[in-house]
């Protein structure tokens, strides 16, 4: 019997899937539905979607090889549910390095999020791939901190997030 | 296609239930299973899960699904763990040693039906289904106050 993981710190998602564009809006549709049937707060349900969309498709197109793995958790707090959306890939070097720069660039930014946001798609008009607009739009829709995590070949991204609970508002 | 799987730690409410259903059912549909798969798949969370749901002491529930591709078809195999009140897990306990008697899983479901349409309490339905008609061999394992129930099946194409 495998490891009991259900513990009163909160709900989880882990999906292990092969890179199939084709299934991404199913994912991001079953986590939002998943974090809305858990919080109860269609707003947060929304911006999870939104990052679920651009983290799931950004493994998915970077993957170069093999699964990606998605892990969407949701830990209630006192007053406050802590949410995050992570994907693992196999990816390229070259793959690694854009995305480097899309997060550090969202990340380091001394303008707004949202005309961090503006900027990067005046500036992909054109871009066929590697625009980082997922990241920012991550940043500057869904409200959500993004990093990175590289592991040799292994590229971990994760949005996280703090809602509050519904009746805290 | 290798191993895939979905795995979910919640506290379910059976409008979860029908949602995880639907999605576990688009995903490996998606994922080109099959209908055969995607149909036993289903069917097996849905019951596994809405037991889950019934009979939880603290209505933490985790399901795991696995599929993987073997020669000539595929194999499933679902998972729930979940902590039962001390009444249903004798429940389930007594449900489990009379399936394992059993020797014809329609027969046996046939005779769950007659019996459900006299119950007032849990129709004890939901693990002859899967046996029967998502015809996945069903077992049990307790550790401490936990209970995790494994359905399985090979496809065969």
């Amino acid at each position: 019997m495998s490891e009991w993981s259900v513990t009163a710190d909160g709900s989880g998602v882990e999906i292990w899937l092969e890179p199939r564009l084709e299934i991404v809006s199913s994912i991001r549709a079953f986590l939002g539905e998943f974090v809305r049937g858990i919080v109860g707060d269609p707003e947060a349900a929304g911006r999870m979607e939104i990052a679920a969309q651009e983290l799931v498709e950004n493994a998915i197109k970077g993957s170069s090889e093999g699964k990606v793995w998605v892990e969407l958790s949701l830990k209630p707090l006192d007053r406050t549910v802590e949410a995050s959306i992570r994907t693992t890939n196999l990816a390229s070097r070259w793959n690694i390095a854009c995305l480097r720069h899309a997060v550090d660039e969202v990340a380091e930014t001394a303008f707004s999020p949202q005309d961090m946001y503006v900027a990067m798609m005046k500036r992909s008009v054109g871009k066929r791939e590697g625009s980082g607009l997922g990241i920012g739009r991550i940043r500057a829709e869904a409200d959500m901190k993004v990093r990175y995590d590289v592991d040799g070949d292994w590229v971990t991204v994760s949005a996280a997030t703090t809602f509050q609970k519904e009746g805290e508002k | 296609m290798e191993l895939t799987f979905v795995d979910l730690s919640f506290s379910p409410s059976l409008q979860l239930v029908s949602m995880v259903r639907e999605f576990v059912g688009r995903f490996y549909s998606q994922l080109n299973a099959g209908e055969e798969v995607v149909d036993r798949v289903s069917l097996a969370t849905h019951e596994l899960l809405e037991n889950a749901v019934k009979y939880s002491l603290d209505g933490l529930t985790r399901v795991r699904i696995e599929y993987w591709p073997v020669t000539l078809g595929g194999h499933i195999v679902l998972r729930t763990w979940n902590r039962p009140r001390p009444e249903d897990l004798t429940i389930l306990q007594e449900r489990m040693a009379e399936l394992e008697r059993a020797t014809d899983p329609s027969s046996y479901y046939q005779q769950l039906l007659e019996r459900a349409s006299k119950r007032q309490d849990g129709s004890g339905l939901g693990l002859g289904r899967v046996w029967a008609e998502a015809e996945m061999t069903v077992r049990y394992a307790l550790d401490e106050a936990q209970v995790c129930i494994t359905a399985e099946a090979r496809i065969r194409s």
